[in-house]
């Protein structure tokens, strides 16, 4: 047996029992509460016949309920499956069945998504499930059998009394979802073990405190924002997260609750930067700014460690490695952000298509050493043979699919990525899973995704689209059509009509897409 | 005040969105009727201050969600570009 998250969760709730582990906006939760509250959630699940290794999907936004349902499925064993609940029915019917998820905790709605109505269209008509676990009002709540409020759920099943399992150290901890390039989603077996010993190493690094308060401005959903999170709660710290992000009550809540940490990405504090009276709000309880997601300008770094006099790190890396490759400006103040160094508990190597190194100077693929790189993509053992090597030691290495040129003393810098992956804000979106959909619209002959820079969102996503004979479709009607199919951030930005769609042995040819556009 | 015109700014919008300029009123919403995330507000924010040669806060862009309130952000609140 090896080191568990819930080793720490008890040790703090006898410790500091009223602390307060996680907020979002006023609603609190304390590590007693979280043990307790595991419990009663643990206990119903169990008593629903949910077990070792079960899948348990959560379609939910940042919420307290968010929380306490990822670790009471951890509680037991099971799995949690966090998606993106701004999911569409398209992703969705994709993503039950790749988890093989029991059951399903998910929310009426998030933003202008009708989360139930995406599930409701899909089970039980289409997939079955044992039960959909709503956190809404009955009136909203579909009539069949299958679902049931959340309410009733712990009234029903729930009690006080849940035994805390004891995974091995490769025990799947989690299932992560990202897209796939295909429109099939990816599906990361986080590992328990790694995954633990990652984090907290990281928050060692990092120099967090059990008196200290973090703010993320990424989500819980995402594996990132969850994980960098976690690197706190291991050290009896509090976690914040905002139910949407808010600019405004992000820095009133760090002047109100006096944050010691902000994690942000680039697009966030652009955001941020822009607000006026910016330099009035108190910000001197920050110490640390911590980026991921998205290339971090220096002057925005620079903004943060010269103006505001705050450290800034810069980790690259993804969902699959745990991150962990650093930018650091209490050690690299003076350098672009974009070179990184490894730390004592992570490795670095610089790749070519034949997974040899490649010389100093030269661009490869960045291929990352951590204890928590995943252990496989569940249920596609092709591409987990193709992104995890394991070297003689048996350490798993992840190919990233980020290009870096690797540079004297052990420094690689990012110059780009390998795969037609749109960077849009902290959202990684694939090229070709909007022109899958955007070719099932039936007055689309051809189409072709790209990006295009952004001043704000780092890059946007532009659809070249051929329609068929005379037809006019603008970026609103592919935006009315890929409403409740696809996320919201994966609708292209701009829609450009051409009258073809240049190919050369079928790959688009993009140098010549613009040269087609209609006049 | 900046004196801009409703129906040059709805033009403008339908011209990002995409959605007919008839079919925005003051109480359209970016996200539910133009189907906008908070990204592709900002994305609407950088068009419409560079169309009508104007600056905005983007923090204030992303605290709010009507286009009548964009309407009168840009035109209470919007500075002259430099250029």
């Amino acid at each position: 047996m090896s080191k568990k998250f819930f080793d720490y969760y008890s040790r703090f709730a006898q410790e500091t029992p009223d602390k307060v582990v996680l907020r979002i906006d006023d609603n609190e939760l304390t590590y007693s509460q979280f043990m307790e509250k595991t419990a009663v959630l643990g206990s119903a699940l169990k008593k629903m016949g949910i077990g070792e290794d079960d899948k348990v999907g959560i379609c939910m936004p940042n919420s307290i309920e968010w929380y306490l349902v990822f670790w009471s499925a951890v509680r037991i064993g099971a799995q949690p499956v966090p998606m993106d609940p701004q999911s569409g029915s398209m992703e969705i019917s994709k993503l039950i069945p790749a988890t093989t998820s029991k059951v399903m905790f998910i929310t009426e709605k998030y933003r202008n998504n009708n989360i139930i109505a995406a599930v409701s269209a899909l089970v039980p008509s289409q997939i079955a499930l044992s039960k959909v676990i709503c956190f809404a009002d009955d009136s909203v709540i579909p009539q069949d059998s299958c679902y049931i409020s959340a309410d009733k759920f712990m009234a029903e099943y729930g009690s006080s009394e849940c035994d805390i399992y004891d995974p091995e150290y490769l025990h799947t901890m989690s299932l992560a979802c990202t897209s796939g390039s295909t429109g099939t989603p990816k599906i990361l077996s986080v590992p328990s073990g790694g995954f633990l010993s990652t984090q907290e190493d990281m928050g060692t690094y990092l120099e967090f405190r059990s008196d200290d308060v973090m703010m993320l401005g990424m989500t819980l959903y995402h594996q990132g924002g969850f994980g960098m999170g976690q690197q706190m709660v291991l050290k009896g710290g509090t976690v914040m997260y905002q139910p949407q992000f808010n600019p405004i009550t992000f820095l009133e809540t760090v002047q109100k609750y006096k944050i010691n940490i902000i994690q942000l990405t680039s697009t966030l504090a652009k955001v941020l930067l822009s607000t006026p009276d910016f330099d009035k709000y108190d910000l001197s309880s920050v110490r640390i700014c911590y980026f991921a997601g998205e290339v971090l300008p220096k002057e925005i770094a620079d903004t943060f460690v010269e103006k505001l006099h705050i450290r800034v790190v810069n980790v690259i890396g993804s969902s699959e490695t745990c991150t962990m490759v650093v930018w650091d400006s209490a050690r690299d103040a003076g350098t672009d952000p974009s070179d990184f160094r490894k730390l004592s508990f992570t490795d670095v190597r610089v790749i070519d298509e034949k997974h040899n190194d490649v010389p100093e100077g030269e661009v490869g693929e960045l291929c990352v050493y951590t204890d928590g790189v995943i252990t496989d993509y569940f249920g596609n053992p092709e591409l987990s043979a193709e992104k995890i090597l394991t070297d003689d030691q048996g350490r798993r290495w992840f190919c990233t699919g980020d290009l870096v040129n690797k540079l004297p003393n052990g420094i690689v810098r990012f110059a780009g990525r390998s795969k037609r992956i749109i960077k849009r804000g902290g959202n990684l979106v694939h090229a070709e899973e909007v022109e899958a959909c955007l070719l099932t619209h039936p007055l689309i002959a051809a189409a072709a995704v790209t990006d295009e820079p952004h001043p704000v969102i780092g890059q946007q996503i532009v659809a070249y689209i051929q329609p068929k004979g005379d037809a006019r479709i603008t970026r609103g009607d592919i935006a009315k059509y890929f409403d409740g199919k696809l996320s919201a951030y994966k609708v292209p930005d701009k829609v450009v009509p051409v009258e073809e769609i240049p190919k050369d042995i079928g790959k688009i040819q993009f140098k010549y897409l613009r040269k087609k556009e209609y006049k | 005040m900046n004196n801009l015109n409703f129906d040059e700014f709805k033009q403008a919008i339908s011209d990002y969105v995409g959605v007919a300029p008839e079919e925005i009123t003051r109480d359209t919403d970016v996200y539910d009727d133009l189907f906008l995330d908070s990204l592709g507000l900002f994305g609407l924010g950088s068009e419409i201050t560079e169309t009508f040669k104007l600056n905005v806060p983007l923090s204030l862009v992303a605290s709010i969600s009507k286009v009548g309130e964009i309407f009168d952000l840009l035109n209470e609140k919007g500075t002259l570009t430099e250029d």
